[in-house]
């Protein structure tokens, strides 16, 4: 019946017993559910926020109150609770314990568990190991997560490498952190992980595929344990365990695939893709053996590492192993714990691994196989994420100091540029006004409004004696008809902004037409700055108050305040240019700064250079600049420039890189000095 | 003439002043401009000698004017007495304004006898004898009362100073020149206005001034003004313009630099 109602848009005249049986209100009504009673005791304030929230409304509090100042006890009976036997279904030895449990659940499984549940690592023979694992075929390549390799991996120089190795290691000397353990060496070489990195051999896959098994992918501790033929870092323990996994997934989808007779790569792809779907195969989870090959956490987090580099939060560097490996054999325990129903968990699984399909296409254009659940891990990214990490960490207290204050300079100066850029859009529109054509500031209107209030003026004005007697004879008083066409005063002007200033109401009745000379209504500043401007053109006297005096009058105080706003934006906008300047060579401080203070042992120079130049041009604040009237603005642009060189110079060449801080420093000095004093001709030039 | 029936229309504007003021300037305003048109198109019909069907209505949009002057005389008369002066109000050409004003009130300062002179017949001017300079309020009523009177102040000037005209050696004029302007006036005032009746006889002054002259050298000093003025405005705006290409240049420096620094800070990350 409502349904009925809804198509035929009848709303309104529902009975209330309809209403009440329909079980959802009608579309577009509000719910035509009685109020919850106000409790008593409750204050008004209280159940207005719950009725504001519909779903927090109280419970049965109408007998008891709002406010149930007694416990109730006794109402129910207790439950009864029985120290039972139990096993634990885990334990292979089927020992068996006592604990206390409700009587009714005593015969029910060990509740816990559910949650033990084994990571399934893949397994190989020796066959597969060699095949597939060693050689590179092209089938499986293909598939394979590819990362974009970062930028600053494109041309590493020898040079820098190893200087960068002693400048990390000067760093690791006084970590304490477990990450930090596999001392020197291990850092250095985890640098150069990618390129530089020992081959593997089957034994040390073998013992770290073991280490996998028994300590459910705790890498952290796997790498403790590993004891391979080289010592290996947890990236790349990590990199080798993923890669095999990943490449025997990929095989033994493809070869099921075969075995279906697909042959070229995208009906396999379609293939695969359909099996997930439909979920005839245990390969949708990438191995033979069905089930969970590997948890999808090192995926997450492997989108969380590629999110744009935030300053990380909390010291990861050091748990997010533990963490992810705690989380991967939840993650996996849960999935499997519901096996039980097979639908239900390929179900689940199978869209969440299409719901992580977009994002891992879209990191890095791989072409990743439907079907197949790849772990995508880039070591080389972890490096450089923990390399990150591990220097933001070994900041002094003085370069964060520093840093926070660059940023917090940078914030101000950045916000009095934007109302800077407000004023200066104001000025465009001025100019914008001008340039649209018409001739210099008489609109129109005026011009026709004027025409007109002079010929009706020679028609029937009786101004002054002896010009218009004439007319005066045959018309009885002047009439100023255009006056009240126009209604409020309507000067040419400058700017909206002075028309707007100049338009005033209309008197009604009689009044004197010299109250037009009366200052302006905008502000007695302004009144006085245009005061002050009359006076010095000349016209500062009574003019005489006829009709097109007065609108003559308007018209030049219109313009003198179109100018005293243009004045004043210039005024500012010199400081705009100026702040436009400051926030760039701030910006390119900070920049030169962050990386300085993190990869070169010189920084105490160059940081103190830079943040003496931020200081001075931060503390002046622009005022110093407001009253000498002069923007050394081509000095910093050539300090920032010097900045910018000494950045780049490498300390390969520290006599030359000293030789740059010597003269970032002269430049520093020289563009305060020039602070002080007249500066750059061109700007005095453009000074108004 | 007019001073014929003054019982009467006396009896009308107290009729009318009874009445509310009808609009808000802003109804009044936006009124006005309905009104103007029909105005502008149409000139009012020339109102009936006497005709009885005044009504009190205001003339919505109408704007009339009814030019001014006033002022002061003044002269050493003899040794007794430093200066005589006479401060008055007229027509703009010396003519008579009675037709439309029915009295003026000067307010002269307090240490003359009867301070508040009321003059009810043209011409509308006191004069007195003193020393001393001091702003004289001159109040204008109307014939009609429901127009308020206006005020205007006047400083008196006995010496000469840059607004002072001298027609002879020892007279002294300071005299302004104004228009009373009547928005939306009455039906009334209006047929006044636009009849005029001068009082037959009126001997009108001579003027001291010829203010039609005295308006187009005026306006030919506004205009001087505001060419300077507009001269500075393209001075202005000519710097901006430079200030803007300034802006624009160094912005774009500092893009670039940004960028390049940007590509270096990469660069050097793992360096």
């Amino acid at each position: 019946m409502s349904d009925v109602r809804n198509i035929l848009d009848l709303e309104g005249s529902k009975s209330e017993v309809l209403s009440l049986i329909a079980d959802k209100a009608p579309r577009g009504h509000r719910s035509t559910v009685p109020r919850p009673e106000k409790p008593a005791g409750m204050s008004m304030e209280v159940y207005r926020l719950y009725l504001a929230r519909s779903s927090a409304v109280p419970t049965d509090t109408t007998s008891q109150g709002y406010v149930q100042h007694k416990a109730r006890l006794g109402n129910r009976r207790a439950v009864q609770w029985r120290m039972t036997e139990f096993t634990n279904p885990a334990r292979q030895d089927e020992l068996v314990l006592r604990h206390w449990c409700k009587a009714a659940d005593a015969d029910k499984e060990y509740k816990f568990a559910k949650w033990n549940r084994a990571i399934v690592i893949p397994e190989y023979s020796d066959e597969e190991y060699a095949t597939i694992i060693e050689t590179t075929q092209p089938g499986i390549e293909a598939f394979m997560p590819k990362y974009t390799p970062h930028p600053s991996t494109k041309a590493p120089t020898a040079n820098a490498a190893s200087t960068t190795t002693s400048s990390t290691g000067a760093l690791a000397t006084s970590t304490s952190s477990s990450e930090a353990a596999p001392s020197d060496s291990a850092s250095a070489g985890r640098i150069q992980l990618p390129a530089a990195a020992a081959a593997w051999t089957k034994p040390d896959t073998d013992h770290l595929f073991a280490l996998c098994a028994d300590f459910d992918l705790r890498f952290a501790v796997i790498a403790g344990r590993y004891e391979g033929s080289v010592p290996r870092t947890v990236e790349e323990l990590k990199d080798r365990f993923y890669s095999v996994c990943n490449r025997l997934a990929i095989a033994r989808a493809r070869t099921a695939a075969l075995a279906a007779g697909v042959t070229d790569a995208q009906s396999m792809a379609a293939f695969l893709a359909r099996q997930a779907a439909t979920a005839a195969s245990g390969l949708t989870q990438g191995g033979a053996d069905g089930g969970d090959m590997l948890p999808d956490v090192p995926l997450e987090q492997q989108q969380a590492l590629y999110q744009p580099s935030q300053p990380p939060t909390s010291s990861m560097d050091t748990s997010d192993d533990t963490a992810a490996s705690t989380g991967a054999s939840s993650a996996g325990l849960r999935r499997s714990s519901s096996s039980n129903k097979p639908s239900s968990s390929l179900k689940s699984a199978a869209p969440s691994a299409a719901a992580l399909a977009p994002t891992t296409d879209a990191l890095s254009s791989n072409n990743r196989v439907p079907g197949v659940h790849l772990i995508f891990y880039d070591a080389d990214h972890e490096v450089r994420r923990k390399l990150q990490l591990e220097r933001m960490l070994h900041r002094t207290y003085a370069q964060i100091r520093e840093e926070e204050f660059l940023i917090g300079e940078l914030r101000k100066i950045e916000s009095r540029g934007r109302e800077r850029e407000k004023e200066r859009e104001s000025a465009s529109r001025i100019m914008k006004d001008d340039d649209a054509g018409r001739g210099p500031l008489v609109s129109e209107t005026t011009k026709k409004k004027k025409k007109k209030s002079s010929s009706s003026r020679s028609s029937t004005a009786v101004s002054a004696a002896g010009a218009s007697s004439a007319a005066t004879g045959a018309s009885g008083a002047s009439l100023d008809a255009p006056e009240a066409v126009a209604g409020p005063y309507d000067p040419a002007s400058s700017s909206a902004a002075a028309a707007a200033a100049i338009r005033r109401e209309r008197p009604i009745g009689t009044h004197l037409r010299s109250s037009r000379f009366a200052p302006l209504q905008i502000g007695t500043k302004a009144a006085k700055r245009i005061d002050l401007l009359l006076e010095e053109l000349g016209a500062n006297v009574r003019f005489m108050p006829t009709l097109v005096v007065c609108d003559e009058f308007d018209e030049l105080r219109a313009e003198i305040l179109g100018v005293l706003d243009l004045k004043k934006v210039l005024t500012d906008f010199v400081d705009f240019v100026f702040l436009v300047v400051m926030v760039g060579a701030m910006m390119t401080i900070l920049i030169a700064h962050s990386f300085v203070c993190f990869s070169t042992p010189m920084h105490v120079n160059t940081t103190s250079t830079c943040s003496s130049i931020g200081d001075a041009l931060c503390s002046s604040n622009c005022t110093q600049i407001k009253n000498s009237r002069t923007i050394p603005f081509l000095f910093l642009m050539r300090l920032v420039r010097q900045v910018t060189i000494l950045s780049r110079t490498r300390r390969t060449n520290p006599t030359r890189r000293q030789e740059r801080v010597i003269k970032v420093k002269s430049w520093s000095t020289k563009s305060l000095i020039l602070s002080h004093c007249p500066a750059s001709a061109r700007v005095q030039a453009l000074w108004p | 003439m007019s001073l014929s029936s003054p019982s009467s229309a006396t009896g009308l504007s107290h009729a009318a002043a009874l009445l509310p003021i009808p609009a808000s300037p802003l109804a009044a305003a936006t009124a006005a401009a309905a009104a103007a048109a029909s105005t502008a198109a149409l000139p009012p019909p020339p109102p009936q000698a006497g005709s009885p069907a005044l009504s009190n209505k205001r003339r919505q949009g109408l704007s009339l004017s009814c030019p001014i002057v006033y002022g002061n005389l003044a002269e050493v008369p003899d040794e007794s007495h430093t200066h005589r002066w006479t401060v008055y109000v007229r027509g703009a050409d010396g003519d008579d304004i009675s037709y439309v004003v029915k009295k003026v009130v000067f307010k002269l300062h307090d240490s003359y006898a009867e301070s508040l002179r009321t003059v009810e017949q043209p011409p509308y001017e006191v004069s007195e004898t003193g020393w001393g300079e001091f702003e004289v309020q001159i109040k204008v009523f109307f014939r009609d009362a429901v127009e308020k009177p206006v005020t205007i102040f006047h400083h008196l000037a006995l010496y000469p100073h840059a607004a002072t005209l001298q027609p002879s050696k020892k007279l002294l004029v300071f005299e302004q020149y104004d228009e009373i302007v009547f928005n939306d006036p009455s039906d009334k005032l209006y047929q006044m206005l636009m009849r005029k009746e001068r009082i037959p006889g009126f001997k009108k002054t001579a003027p001291f001034r010829d203010y039609s002259e005295f308006e187009v050298a005026q306006l030919e000093q506004l205009k001087e003004s505001k060419d300077q003025v507009r001269a500075e405005m393209a001075k202005q705006k000519a710097k901006y313009r430079d200030l803007d290409e300034e802006a624009q240049v160094l912005k774009r420096e500092i893009a670039a630099l940004e960028q390049e620094l940007n590509i270096d800070a990469t660069a050097m990350e793992l360096v």
